[in-house]
């Protein structure tokens, strides 16, 4: 064939950026695979101090029941130092929990295979590994780093696409050294496993990002809690019995206090479908002033996304005026200080749900 | 003015050139003007069979690379964050921790398959209850 010489000359041109485009993009998606294969090395060298030694006759008992609790954060009154002072070290424990991710972890399968090995405790701490369990080992210096933070450096905030790590893993492994620390014959060792879950809990509640991963912290604390008791007890060491029990008597009121605030902004039983799937919110502006009001007395950060995916929903279904006043406090959230409620509220102000997240986020009460 | 070599350098002037020399290079040059204009690198390139071979084996093997890692992963969450309720939706072991249930609202009257529901008067309710 014969062709002009410009001619030959662009298609070769064309020719030659094919072959870079195709071989650069192979190059990135390998550098990309490598980068998110491989798991972070391991964690910093970390010391963890010995609770302090706390006069007990100086131990307060929160009043979670009296009206002025109602100003409380949803934190622990008591110093959890305590019972189990978090360790030193500079890593950020969240760059190996995040590996479990479900699905788009790299060590997802690692995770699967792991809760596939658990046994029935002989107690009551439910699924457990093995006392030598490889992945149990292997997490046992990531708790004692000083921090767990997942967002938005590891998970970037996307509104309802925000992802999250597979919070069964850590709930696994705070059951384990509950039950493994309890099963010791030799009770300093068996407290330094229920501390171990206590600062696991301690750090998967440092983020105060997301409301299910302080509800497993706050688990873990309980499980770990639970194994110190019963060493105390065994022991006959009354003090550490007596702290422990205080602090086992916060749970209870923390995991009462989340679910209140949570009902406040639950839309689900004005939210229905119709035969074709398509939901219509039929809500008092009542229930929109409670909502604004207990939206307003919010401290901590976890319980802004709840208010912004509630206000997102009012802001697409509801009435007029209560599209107008979903939107002025997105508005108002969106130049918050605090750039993890703000972006998140920004992405509300102009992201509508589907029918698909309507059904996922607000299934009805009844079938909860 | 004319310029009179030194007579001291008269027996080193060049000599005069070949008398054949125009004729070589007339000759020469006759023979290039006949002959067909060389090809360009381009039109060389876009002749050459081992060149088409190696661009189309390129192409086919970085295709095949790219097929071989895999598709593009999906961008989107594998699970939900949150609302509370989508995040411990499909895990009994989550819902326990979390345990999403209201606590304010008993919702009488509330069934799953109707129509939007509304609480039964009260009145009516009192008397179904035998408690």
């Amino acid at each position: 064939m014969t062709v002009q010489p410009s001619t030959s000359r662009t298609i070769i041109t064309a020719a030659l950026t094919i072959v870079v485009v195709l071989g650069g993009l192979l190059g990135a998606r390998l550098l990309v695979r490598w980068w998110s294969a491989e798991t972070p090395g391991p964690p910093p060298i970390a010391a963890v101090s010995q609770p302090g030694e706390g006069d007990v006759s100086e131990l307060e008992v929160p009043c979670w029941s009296c009206p002025s609790a109602k100003q409380w954060p949803v934190r622990f009154q008591t110093d959890l130092d305590l019972l189990a002072p978090l360790g030193d070290g500079a890593g950020n424990a969240a760059e190996w929990f995040s590996d479990f991710e479900k699905k788009l972890g790299p060590r997802a399968d690692e995770a699967t295979a792991m809760m596939d090995r658990r046994v029935e405790d002989e107690g009551d701490f439910g699924m457990i590994l093995a006392t030598d369990d490889e992945l149990l080992l292997e997490a046992e210096p990531w708790i004692d780093q000083a921090i767990m933070r997942f967002y938005p450096e590891i998970f970037p905030m996307e509104g309802v696409e925000t992802r999250i790590t597979n919070l069964l893993v850590p709930l696994t492994f705070a059951r384990s050294w509950a039950a493994r620390g309890v099963a010791m014959e030799d009770p300093h060792q068996g407290l330094e496993d229920c501390r171990r879950a206590i600062r696991l809990g301690r750090l998967l509640r440092q983020d105060d990002v997301i409301i299910i991963n302080d509800l497993v912290g706050l688990a873990c604390i309980h499980l770990g809690t639970r194994g110190v008791y019963r060493i105390a007890q065994r022991t006959g060491d009354l003090e550490l019995a007596l702290l422990a029990s205080v602090v086992l008597g916060e749970l209870a009121p923390q995991r009462f206090m989340t679910m209140e605030k949570i009902s406040a902004f639950d839309l689900a039983p004005y939210l229905r479908p119709d035969s074709s799937g398509k939901y219509s919110l039929a809500m008092p502006d009542t229930y929109l002033d409670a909502a604004i009001e207990t939206g307003k007395k919010l401290t901590e950060r976890r319980f802004f996304g709840e208010l912004i995916l509630t206000s997102n929903v009012i802001l697409n279904l509801g009435t007029s005026e209560q599209k107008e006043r979903a939107r002025e406090l997105l508005e108002r959230l969106a130049i918050k200080e605090d750039p993890i409620i703000a972006d998140f509220a920004q992405w509300a102000l102009v992201n509508p749900p589907t029918e698909e997240e309507l059904a996922e986020s607000y299934p009805h009460p009844k079938l909860r | 003015m004319t310029h009179r070599p030194d007579p001291l350098f008269e027996g080193l002037a060049p000599p005069d050139p070949s008398p054949e020399l125009r004729q070589r290079a007339l000759a020469v040059a006759r023979e290039a003007l006949g002959r067909a204009e060389s090809p360009d690198i381009w039109t060389r390139i876009w002749n050459s069979r081992p060149v088409q071979l190696g661009w189309a084996a390129s192409v086919g093997a970085l295709l095949f690379g790219h097929i071989v890692i895999g598709g593009v992963p999906p961008a989107e969450s594998a699970f939900p964050a949150m609302p509370l309720a989508a995040a411990t939706g499909a895990n009994s072991e989550l819902a326990e921790v979390a345990d999403s249930g209201r606590l304010t609202v008993s919702l009488p009257g509330w069934e799953v398959d109707g129509q939007r529901a509304s609480a039964k008067p009260v009145q009516k309710l009192e008397s179904e209850d035998r408690s």
